[in-house]
């Protein structure tokens, strides 16, 4: 959506949204394309194994692969004729299935996010998707393919949840409709109340996040930095050296003997060569990636959520409750700390980019803007506890953790490879990772923050609630006891299955205080002081309190 | 093997060996103070000692590979002296080791545990993060009429291994009581 300065008034929807409606007729189309889409590992497959010899695979006849076609766009129309959606009784009712008939009821109450989004086909057509996030996390999530832009802003604008959600958690229950507008904390006030928000005046794009102006956008320069510096460039590179490797099979065996027997007078040349040109052919693509997937970018801020809109071919709005944060990380990546920039991302439950994956708060910054950033956008993330730092003699154990997968990488090279001796400048490397590791890792407290740093190759802070930590671990092994060291490790809820973050070799007294900062109940200082008589009494208390459960041997 | 035991049964009463000459203020809570069922050692000796049968496969596709002849004897050998090893050791040594590390503790406002045969693990699991108690058992446990009681929180899940039957049941209605009135206190 191009921010068009052109205001428009949403016209009044409800009467025709409680009648079932089919999406555009793009979505037939879309349909296809979706099926082709999960269908393309299969394909490909088929394409390079199967038909080859025999002559009757999929490929190898175009009125094989046209009547494919044929079926799937008939299948497509099928589907898109008996989809239907409807807004009613406060519920967003989709009944789809071609032979099967599914109804899919999502009451108010139960949605967490409903994000509009628009990829390049339905853009060509002036619609958007809309998808509708619950708390059970997939399951029951509800998508509509393509409707148009005033269609999705109603359903948004009605079925959000954020006009029953308070602030804490809890869905109330209750009759929305009677709750008035309130004043948040800056005094701006609210969307008009529930049922009559039809109203409101906006441009298209401010319309389709729901606030005027980002707070903060991603320049087109930012934007070339982090696809320079991006990451993902080693993915890129297998990805790369994947598909030379593949090559082999395709283009022709004595042709490249003839090229080798043609380099091989010179091969470490040749070899170098390569492995540039492979380098270089995966910096480019990572480039590409990273512009692809967040040029745009652009942050919103709301009452009660921020929104995140990126993407040139396919633009993705996501938004993300307040309510839902657990976390957010500040990551120093090899290639930007240097240039002193950083990444942000935060962890929300329940939902991403997709599971298991956190999503990108900001994708480039400078490090010193990172703190006005987090005030800005998520006050109640901008702290900066005091840190402790591991020991002098934890420096050991640092180097040794980075020194044991390097010893067997050189293992393991020298067993495979015929010529191993250059991989051996991976050991100073090591150590010196070790020892920048052991720099970097740091844990502290204030209040209700705890703040953890550490480094894998990048630099990573981050930072959490206290009543958003699910559980916290004090460990150590045989050489750690000896040391006097622990670990800390604490686990958030993230996307479906948790992130945990560690303070490695940490002073035992340290880690161990940590754990007890989790859950501050135990009178810690009275058990200091008085020793094992107070330990009891306060175990009592707990007893009388919490009706402690009496049983052992 | 001695000089582990004798160190695991010193690690059992302060679970903390300080280093020379650090002296330390360790002001933390002693251990949680109850002890699973002793039965867990003979559960999981037969538990163990079966599920180390696992890594048989390694030694026996290795030696019918072998019979094709080109593979090290000493390396299958070695492999074999490793299972077996383990075997031994899984039957044996390590479920009494594990049982004496493991101890649990349920307050009004946390679950501690403490575990872990060569990483020693202190856990607290504040208890309004829990989402929900189970207890269960698999037919090894039930024939020693043990159960296991986990404990998920939105993030991680936690096991207070072979509890007596009664007692699982009792931790379990205890943790669930409890959470409940900690998200009213909230």
């Amino acid at each position: 959506m191009k921010s068009e300065t052109e205001s428009q008034t949403l016209p009044d929807l409800p009467m025709k949204m409680s009648e079932p409606r089919r999406q555009h007729p793009v979505a037939a189309l879309t349909n296809v394309l979706n099926t082709l889409r999960d269908l393309l590992v299969p394909l490909v497959i088929i394409f390079f194994f199967g038909g080859g010899g025999g002559g009757n695979g999929l490929f190898s006849s175009p009125w094989y692969l046209g009547s494919f076609l044929m079926f799937l766009l008939v299948l497509g129309v099928a589907r898109w004729m008996r989809f239907t959606y409807r807004v009613e009784d406060d519920e967003i009712r989709i009944e789809y299935g071609l032979f099967v008939r599914k109804r899919s009821f999502i009451p108010r109450h139960r949605i967490q996010v409903i994000d509009i989004s628009s990829g390049v086909l339905q853009r060509a057509f002036g619609l958007v998707s809309l998808e509708v996030q619950t708390a059970g996390g997939g399951a029951s999530e509800a998508k509509i393919n393509a409707l148009t832009l005033d269609d999705a802003l109603w359903i948004k604008e009605n079925m959000s949840p954020e006009h029953e959600e308070e602030a804490g958690s809890n869905p109330v229950t209750g009759d929305a409709h009677g709750i008035p507008p309130k004043e948040n904390e800056t005094g701006e006030t609210t969307e008009a109340a529930v049922g009559q928000p039809a109203q409101l005046r906006r441009s298209a794009a401010a319309a389709t996040t729901g606030m005027s102006e980002p707070v903060y956008a991603l320049s087109w320069r930012r934007l070339l930095i982090a696809g320079t510096t991006s990451g993902s460039f080693g993915i890129a590179l297998s990805i790369v050296g994947t598909i030379f490797a593949q090559m082999n099979t395709v283009i022709d065996d004595d042709a490249v003997v003839d090229f080798i027997e043609l380099v091989s007078a010179n091969d470490t040349v040749f070899f170098i060569g390569v492995a540039v040109a492979l380098i270089f052919v995966a910096w480019v693509l990572s480039i590409v990636g990273t512009v692809l997937s967040y040029g745009n970018f652009a942050i919103y801020k709301r009452r009660r959520e921020m929104v995140i809109s990126r993407g040139i071919l396919e633009k993705k709005l996501t938004t993300i409750p307040y309510s839902r944060i657990q976390g957010i990380r500040i990551q120093e990546g090899v290639l930007r700390q240097p240039l002193g920039f950083c990444t942000l991302y935060v962890d929300s439950a329940g939902f991403g980019e997709q599971s298991g994956k956190s999503t990108t708060l900001f994708p480039l910054l400078r490090r010193s803007e990172a703190e006005e950033f987090i005030r800005v956008m998520a006050p109640e993330y901008d702290r900066q506890p005091e840190t402790v730092s591991p020991p002098p003699r934890a420096l050991r154990r640092y180097i040794i953790r980075t020194l044991i997968p390097t010893g067997i990488l050189i293992g393991l090279s020298y067993w495979l490879l015929p010529f191993a001796h250059f991989i051996l400048p991976i050991i100073p490397v090591a150590v010196v990772l070790g020892y920048y590791r052991w720099r970097a890792a740091a844990a502290g407290t204030d209040t209700d923050t705890l703040l953890i740093r550490y480094r894998n190759l990048a630099k990573t802070t981050v930072l959490m609630k206290r009543y958003r930590i699910q559980s916290a671990t004090a460990w150590d092994n045989y050489f750690q006891r000896r040391r006097g060291l622990k670990s800390l490790t604490v686990n958030i809820a993230s996307s479906d299955t948790g992130a945990s973050f560690s303070a490695l070799d940490l002073e035992a007294d340290d880690a161990l205080d940590f754990v007890e900062w989790v859950e501050p109940h135990y009178n810690r200082k009275q058990a200091a002081v008085s020793g094992e008589t107070a330990t009891e009494t306060e175990k009592k208390e707990d007893r009388d309190q919490g009706g402690f459960l009496d049983i052992g041997y | 093997m001695q000089r582990f035991e004798a160190e695991s049964a010193y690690n059992n009463q302060i679970s903390f060996i300080p280093a020379e000459g650090f002296f330390l203020s360790f002001n933390m809570r002693p251990d949680p103070e109850h002890k699973i069922d002793p039965k867990a050692i003979p559960a999981w000796r037969i538990s163990g000692g079966l599920g180390s049968l696992f890594w048989w496969f390694i030694p026996v596709i290795y030696g019918f590979i072998a019979l094709g002849g080109g593979v090290d004897r000493w390396m299958i050998l070695a492999v074999t002296a490793l299972v077996v090893l383990n075997t031994v050791l899984q039957a044996t040594i390590i479920p009494k080791i594990r049982w004496q590390r493991w101890s649990y503790q349920i307050d009004k406002h946390e679950i501690y545990l403490k575990s872990g045969i060569f990483v020693i693990r202190r856990t607290l699991i504040p208890v309004n993060r829990i989402q929900h108690v189970d207890t269960r058992q698999g037919p090894i446990l039930r024939s020693f009429s043990l159960s296991t009681v986990t404990i998920t929180t939105a993030a991680t899940t936690h096991e207070i291994p072979a509890l007596n039957d009664e007692v699982a049941d009792e931790v379990r209605n205890r943790i669930s009581d409890l959470a409940r009135s900690a998200d009213e206190d909230v």
